[in-house]
Formats: C-alpha cells, sequence, structure tokens
C-alpha cells in the first residue's frame, strides 16, 4: 500500500514532510491509521499534521481535510496524540505516534502512526524542547498619515 | 499680557492658539497647514513643506514655506518665509502630541517709524524675525 504522506509543523521546527503509516512499523509506509481506511498516495488527500503544543508539554493533532476516497463521508477532522511519541520521533527522525481520530464514516479509529522527519529537521537538541531562536520583534506600526491637532504656544513678534 | 522680548518685540504668553493639520503624502514628505490666533498680533497662517524621518513612534519633521500673518495697523497681511522644526509623538491610540518651534522673516516692510508721545505705530522691517515655539496635543488618523 502506498504511504500516507503528511505534514509536521511543531513549533520551532519548519515544516517537514513525514509519513504516517499504521499497524507494526513499517517504517516507510505501511497502512494509514487503520488499515486500507486512510490510505492516500497524494499528500493533499491526507492534510496535515500540526504541533498543537510545544512538543513535550502537550500533544499534536492531525488535520484531514479529506478522506483517501474523496467522499468527504469519509473527512477524517483531527488526529491527536501524545507528544512524547512525536518528540521522540522527532529525535530519532522515524518512530511511532500514538493517534486517534474519527472518520464520519467508521466513526473513531485509533492506532499508530509513524512519522518520518528528514534529517535536516530531525535535530535531537530541537527535539528535546529547548526553545527555538527567539523570533524577530514585529515591525512597529507606521504611524496614521494625517494628523491635527490643538496648539498652545509662544511668539515673539516685531509687530509691536 | 505682553511684555519685551530679546529683540525688543513683543512675548505673548499662552495667548497663542491655533490648529495645525499635517499629512504624509510621500514616505518622507509630508504637507502641513495651520492657522492661529494671537491677542496681540492677530492671526497667522502658513503652509509648509517637510522632510521627516520616523523612528518607531516619533516623526521628526524640517519644514519651511510661506507664512501670512495679520500686518501693520493698516497695511495688508504680512507675508513671512518660515522654517522650523517638529516632533509628533504618536500613542498606542490615536492621540498624539505635538511640539514645533521655529522662526520667519518677513519679506518686506510694512508701515513707517511713527511714534507718538508715549507709543509708536506698527511697524514691520524686511527681515524682522517672528519666534515660535509651540506645544500642541491631537489626533492622528
Amino acid at each position: 500500500m502506498a504511504p500516507a504522506t503528511a505534514v509536521v509543523t511543531p513549533p520551532g521546527l519548519r515544516k517537514v514532510a513525514a509519513v504516517l503509516a499504521g499497524g507494526d512499523p513499517p517504517l516507510d509506509g505501511g497502512t494509514a491509521l487503520t488499515e486500507g481506511e486512510h490510505e492516500a498516495s497524494d499528500p493533499a488527500e491526507v492534510g496535515r499534521v500540526e504541533s498543537k503544543n510545544d512538543v513535550g508539554e502537550g500533544g499534536f493533532a492531525v488535520a484531514v481535510p479529506e478522506g483517501p476516497s474523496g467522499d468527504e463521508d469519509d473527512l477524517l477532522t483531527t488526529r491527536e496524540g501524545p507528544a512524547a511519541g512525536l518528540e521522540e520521533a522527532m529525535a530519532s527522525g522515524v518512530g511511532p505516534v500514538e493517534v486517534h481520530s474519527r472518520s464520519r464514516r467508521s466513526g473513531p479509529v485509533e492506532g499508530k502512526a509513524w512519522v518520518k522527519i528528514p534529517s535536516s529537521c530531525s535535530s535531537p537538541s530541537r527535539a528535546r524542547g529547548r526553545p527555538p531562536p527567539p523570533a524577530a520583534p514585529a515591525a512597529e506600526p507606521e504611524p496614521r498619515p494625517y494628523v491635527v491637532a490643538f496648539e498652545l504656544g509662544l511668539i515673539d513678534s516685531p509687530i509691536t | 499680557m505682553t511684555y519685551a522680548g530679546p529683540d525688543g518685540g513683543v512675548w505673548s504668553p499662552p495667548e497663542y492658539a491655533g490648529v495645525v493639520l499635517d499629512g504624509r503624502v510621500l514616505p518622507h514628505l509630508h504637507l502641513d497647514g495651520q492657522f492661529v490666533l494671537n491677542f496681540v498680533i492677530g492671526w497667522m497662517g502658513s503652509l509648509s513643506a517637510r522632510l521627516a524621518a520616523e523612528v518607531s513612534r516619533l516623526t521628526v519633521s524640517l519644514g519651511a514655506g510661506p507664512l501670512v500673518a495679520s500686518g501693520t495697523r493698516a497695511g495688508p497681511p504680512a507675508v513671512y518665509a518660515d522654517a522650523d522644526v517638529s516632533a509628533i509623538l504618536h500613542s498606542d491610540g490615536r492621540v498624539m502630541l505635538l511640539f514645533r518651534a521655529g522662526a520667519a522673516w518677513a519679506l518686506r516692510a510694512q508701515g513707517g517709524p511713527m511714534c507718538g508721545i508715549e507709543t509708536c505705530d506698527r511697524y514691520l522691517a524686511r527681515g524682522d524675525r517672528i519666534l515660535f515655539a509651540r506645544l500642541g496635543v491631537g489626533s492622528s488618523f
């Protein structure tokens, strides 16, 4: 079966490609969460894996906009999982992540997914929760272009 | 209430009130118009083109332009060349504070020295100078 492909976007890390697979570890592919149900070959069909919280402190969510069949009734809304699995996955580059999902058609489904993260994005130091470098401060909003003001002042006039 | 200024002119502490409208027309170019009233010298209006720099919430500008003021008692309005520096501090909201100081020089003479026993009539010579400093509060939009 073709692997289900998604995108992982934990905070502090840029988007990385990932492979979701299910069942016992076929690390580079395999079935989706529930065998046969969520298989997809087009990444757009599966959607995105997005972290909900900081790595190690929360979990993550997998938003699946459309099921593999293309049928809206097969829409998978969100899969959530513990952060630890994701952290391990990020540290090693490949690892299991517990996921829980809901399909409109088949109802709640649970299982394991294996997240494969390209080596360029799997720095263990980042995966262990080190804060990302501080973001550049937001630019000050530009002042509004017009002002009207009431003035009081002093004047020295030559007209006497 | 007035008192003698450094050039023998008249200082009139805060009897000077006015309205200023300033607009940014290009990133570093503002146009500015103002009209003020003073109980001693009458009215004064000016237009200026301003070279402006914005640093965070502070806009500092140098302006130059014509200034017209009520002239001598019987004469037409007096025309001056005005130059000033201005600072506008914007708050988080729409409120802003303005400080401006500058000078204007008369472009032509008006009237003549006609002094009576106790007083002289208004007289303006070419190059005579107005000095001013203003503090304003207003709104940006």
